[in-house]
């Protein structure tokens, strides 16, 4: 199977947003996507995700719960062994079962939860647990956001919802595949529900089995989740201030992690990062 | 520690997580806002993960590993890069990138 070519976001996309006269909830595509979701020819659904739905030979080249279970596989089968990991230590600590299973259940935040647990063993009080936590998770704000933009057509509940099911993952592949054709809430719900199911599944098998203690590096399933980053990363380098913007953030993270900054490194350097690309966007539109 | 205080942690940790996930998606999208501000907002995706890619790649153990010797994941991420490049596929990008950590860690 031949890899698909890759078709770059959309330009006409992007100068419309920069037309703030049109409202975006008014504007011709998503209303026309709206009131016919399944209609689309498969001409124009084929090139809107290539990398994820092209690849499922046999599967519905539209968006539907199909393309959703085939886009979440990469996640899934990264979900789960870092939750098993994290099982594995919240039974070491003796944390109890019901705690680490509805944790994994209701915050759902990879990161996050290993630092809590770390901060949990290390006796911190649960103030500085919380607010560590919302530090740590205040990024999935900006990927919200960004993600908002692109599903303005949806009902307000089911925008929550899965804004709920938001996470580092289901975020770069569902902004990769919206910005370019919303892909419904049967695609986006099968990927976050499946995720979510993996995450809450690995966590508790972890936990019940930590004596097998079984060293899941050694087969580098632990590069799952960079993998789909790059993968979601080169996507978006369409131009040279996107390459700028994702260079500087990289920059200002690891100088603010060499710097001893903690849990908030990330979400500055995304802030950071992404005020680079804009101010270098108007630079260059200035000086042309 | 008490079962219900830990409880209350975990509550207190969904609650904390659960609002920023929620608000712009629920109550932010269709508004119209300015135009940097949109323009800024093309940026974040891509700054978001090449943030959360480096940290996961070059801070190893709770300190900063750029030696190609012991961070073997900077070789696996060359390469991922590489194949996301030419393949621009998902899967083969993940597939690829598992495999040569694997093989490296197997023969190092």
């Amino acid at each position: 199977m031949s890899a698909p070519a890759f078709t770059p976001p959309a330009r006409p996309e992007f100068l419309r947003d920069r037309r703030p006269s049109v409202p975006v909830h008014r504007r011709p595509v998503l209303a026309e996507r709206h009131t016919s979701p399944v209609a689309a020819p498969a001409a124009i659904a084929l090139p809107i995700a290539p990398a994820v739905v092209v690849e499922s030979r046999g599967v519905s080249t539209h968006f539907g719960a199909g393309s959703g279970v085939v886009s979440a596989l990469p996640i899934v089968i990264g979900y789960f062994p870092v939750a098993f990991a994290l099982g594995i230590m919240a039974a070491t600590m003796k944390l109890s079962f019901m705690a680490t299973a509805l944790m994994s259940l209701i915050v759902y935040a990879g990161s996050s939860q290993f630092v809590a647990l770390s901060l949990l063993g290390a006796g911190a009080s649960g103030w500085t647990i919380v607010l560590t936590t919302f530090v740590v998770n205040f990024r999935h704000f900006l990927m919200s956001l960004s993600l908002s933009r692109h599903l303005s057509s949806w009902p307000r509940s089911r925008r929550i919802l899965l804004g709920l099911q938001l996470t580092d993952e289901t975020f770069a592949l569902l902004q990769s595949q919206a910005a370019r054709k919303d892909p419904g809430e049967a695609h986006c719900f099968a990927v976050t529900h499946l995720a979510h199911a993996s995450w809450f599944l690995g966590t508790i098998v972890g936990y019940w089995v930590s004596w097998l203690l079984p060293d899941t590096k050694q087969f580098g399933l632990d590069f799952a989740m960079c993998g789909m980053f790059i993968a979601m990363i080169v996507l978006q380098a369409a131009n040279r201030m996107m390459v700028l913007a994702g260079l500087s953030a990289a920059a200002i993270a690891i100088t603010l992690k060499a710097a001893g900054f903690g849990p908030g490194a990330v979400l500055f350097a995304a802030i950071l990062g992404a005020g680079i690309g804009m101010g270098m966007e108007k630079w260059n539109s200035r000086s042309s | 520690m008490e079962f219900t205080q830990l409880l209350i942690i975990v509550f207190g940790m969904a609650l904390v997580t659960a609002v920023p996930r929620i608000v712009p998606l629920g109550f932010l999208a269709g508004r119209p806002m300015p135009i940097w501000f949109e323009v800024w907002l093309k940026y974040v995706p891509i700054s978001i993960l090449s943030a959360m890619l480096i940290v996961d790649v070059v801070w190893r153990e709770n300190e900063l590993d750029l030696s190609p010797a012991t961070n073997l994941m900077m070789h696996a991420t060359l390469i991922a890069f590489l194949i996301a490049w030419y393949t621009r596929s998902l899967f083969a990008t993940v597939a690829g990138g598992v495999i040569v950590l694997a093989l490296l860690r197997h023969f190092s």
